[in-house]
């Protein structure tokens, strides 16, 4: 199997489309599944992830295989994507017209949809929280509730101490407490 | 941190946990194949080849909107041109018909030609017709120039060749002459155009021409004279050459421009 960045040297070098194909193949459900988490809905995290493989691919150049994996890069970039998202206007009319908005309405058949409403409204409050943050603070949230990774595993990336990111987290969740949780 | 604080936020950081890792409703694989080829095409285009670039910039819309309501024009212009051929010949010698062509027939079809066919396409409104077709006025404008311009110098050479008679140095020399003057207020004109979107630039443009070749012929032609006798014809070409390659240059740029106007209508 090629790596990562043996893909990668091929797209920048001759914008080999199977090369790219591959290169979406292989992360495509792990950036759709951290997106769905943050959406809760189907069509927006299609559209979102869309937009997210988009932009890496046009900015593949960007990447450097020096500075750090591909995969950091890309969640790099579908963080921004969402974050960007939720302070977006779009984010903000969807909310005024209703929890899921007109444009994305939730189109999956599950077996308990009142259960799955009630969680797409908590994580899209959640998330409005979150963004309000400085890009660091949100990237621990995400990295932690999304990409379940430890608290000692994203202090490693983000080149803080363990502390940090501990009082850090607990700070948005307290947040968290008094503007969401707190109303249910 | 006490413990009751300690035991609360664990509390909630599960219920957050719960409430985050939900399960993933995934598209079917028709779906997320339908979804890698949008992102490709998106992302990575075909390139265009050479010549459907080349098509693509200097052919644009095609001739019919390109030329759309200029036949009249190009029948005025045209009986203009033999009209000053004609009112030339006879009244000096055959090199100073030739200069004479050169210097007020040929400038005066192309301008006029360029100006007139922007003054209608005001007056008429097909600046909103273009518009809506997703093409920039501007782009247009260039393309028409760019075209009059090679019908121009073609009329102009067979004209230069019946009255001169023969191809000699001083024929390909005036030829060239005429071409580099050309397209030198083809740059000007297409840039005032993009610049003030106006054809009145262009009439600008004409007049000063009309000035230029009224001083000329008054002075009996010293200058092109001077140039005709001096310069040798490698020079001629190669100024020629480099003011049609500003020409082509410039309606590639205007042609650029039209993509990010169009992009953001």
């Amino acid at each position: 199997m090629q790596s990562d960045n043996h893909l990668i040297r091929k797209i920048k070098k001759k914008q080999n489309k199977e090369a790219a194909g591959l290169l979406i193949e292989r992360y495509y459900r792990e950036i759709y599944a951290y997106t769905y988490r943050q959406v809760a809905c189907k069509e927006l995290a299609m559209d979102l992830t869309q937009e997210i493989f988009i932009l890496v691919l046009k900015g593949i150049r960007a990447f450097d295989e020096k500075k750090g994996s591909f995969r950091t890069w890309i969640y790099r970039i579908a963080s921004n994507k969402i974050t960007d998202y939720y302070r977006s206007l779009a984010y903000r009319k969807s909310q005024l017209e209703g929890p899921y908005g007109q444009e994305y309405e939730h189109t999956g058949v599950s077996p308990d949809i009142s259960s799955q409403v009630l969680r797409q409204e908590t994580i899209r409050e959640v998330m409005a929280v979150i963004v309000r943050y400085d890009e660091p603070w949100i990237q621990i949230f995400q990295k932690h509730c999304f990409e379940e990774q430890t608290f000692a595993e994203i202090a490693e990336e983000l080149k803080l101490s363990e502390g940090t990111v501990k009082t850090r987290y607990y700070k948005m969740l307290a947040q968290i407490r008094k503007e969401v949780a707190d109303n249910e | 941190m006490n413990d009751k604080q300690r035991s609360q936020d664990q509390k909630w950081n599960e219920w957050l946990e719960e409430n985050c890792r939900i399960q993933v409703e995934y598209p079917d694989m028709a779906e997320m194949e339908q979804q890698k080829n949008r992102i490709l095409q998106s992302a990575l285009p075909e390139k265009d080849s050479l010549f459907e670039r080349l098509k693509k910039i200097y052919y644009g819309p095609g001739l019919g909107i390109i030329f759309y309501r200029c036949t009249l024009i190009w029948v005025v212009m045209i009986l203009l041109y033999i009209g000053v051929l004609v009112l030339s010949i006879g009244t000096r010698d055959a090199r100073q018909t030739q200069m004479a062509v050169v210097l007020f027939a040929f400038p005066a079809m192309y301008l006029g030609f360029s100006f007139l066919s922007c003054w209608v396409d005001e007056q008429e409104a097909v600046t909103e017709l273009i518009n809506s077709m997703h093409y920039s006025m501007h782009y247009i404008v260039g393309l028409r120039m760019f075209y009059a311009s090679l019908v121009s110098a073609l009329i102009n050479l067979g004209t230069l060749l019946v009255l001169g008679g023969q191809a000699d140095t001083i024929f390909w020399k005036l030829s060239a002459l005429g071409v580099s003057s050309m397209c030198l207020f083809a740059v000007f004109a297409l840039y005032l155009y993009h610049r003030f979107s106006s054809s009145y630039g262009i009439g600008v443009l004409l007049v000063l021409w009309g000035i230029l070749a009224v001083f000329s012929a008054w002075s009996r032609y010293a200058w092109i004279k001077i140039l005709l006798t001096e310069l040798p014809l490698a020079i001629h070409f190669a100024v020629a050459a480099g003011f049609f390659i500003c020409f082509v240059v410039l309606t590639g740029k205007v042609e650029k421009e039209n993509v990010t106007v169009v992009a953001y209508q």
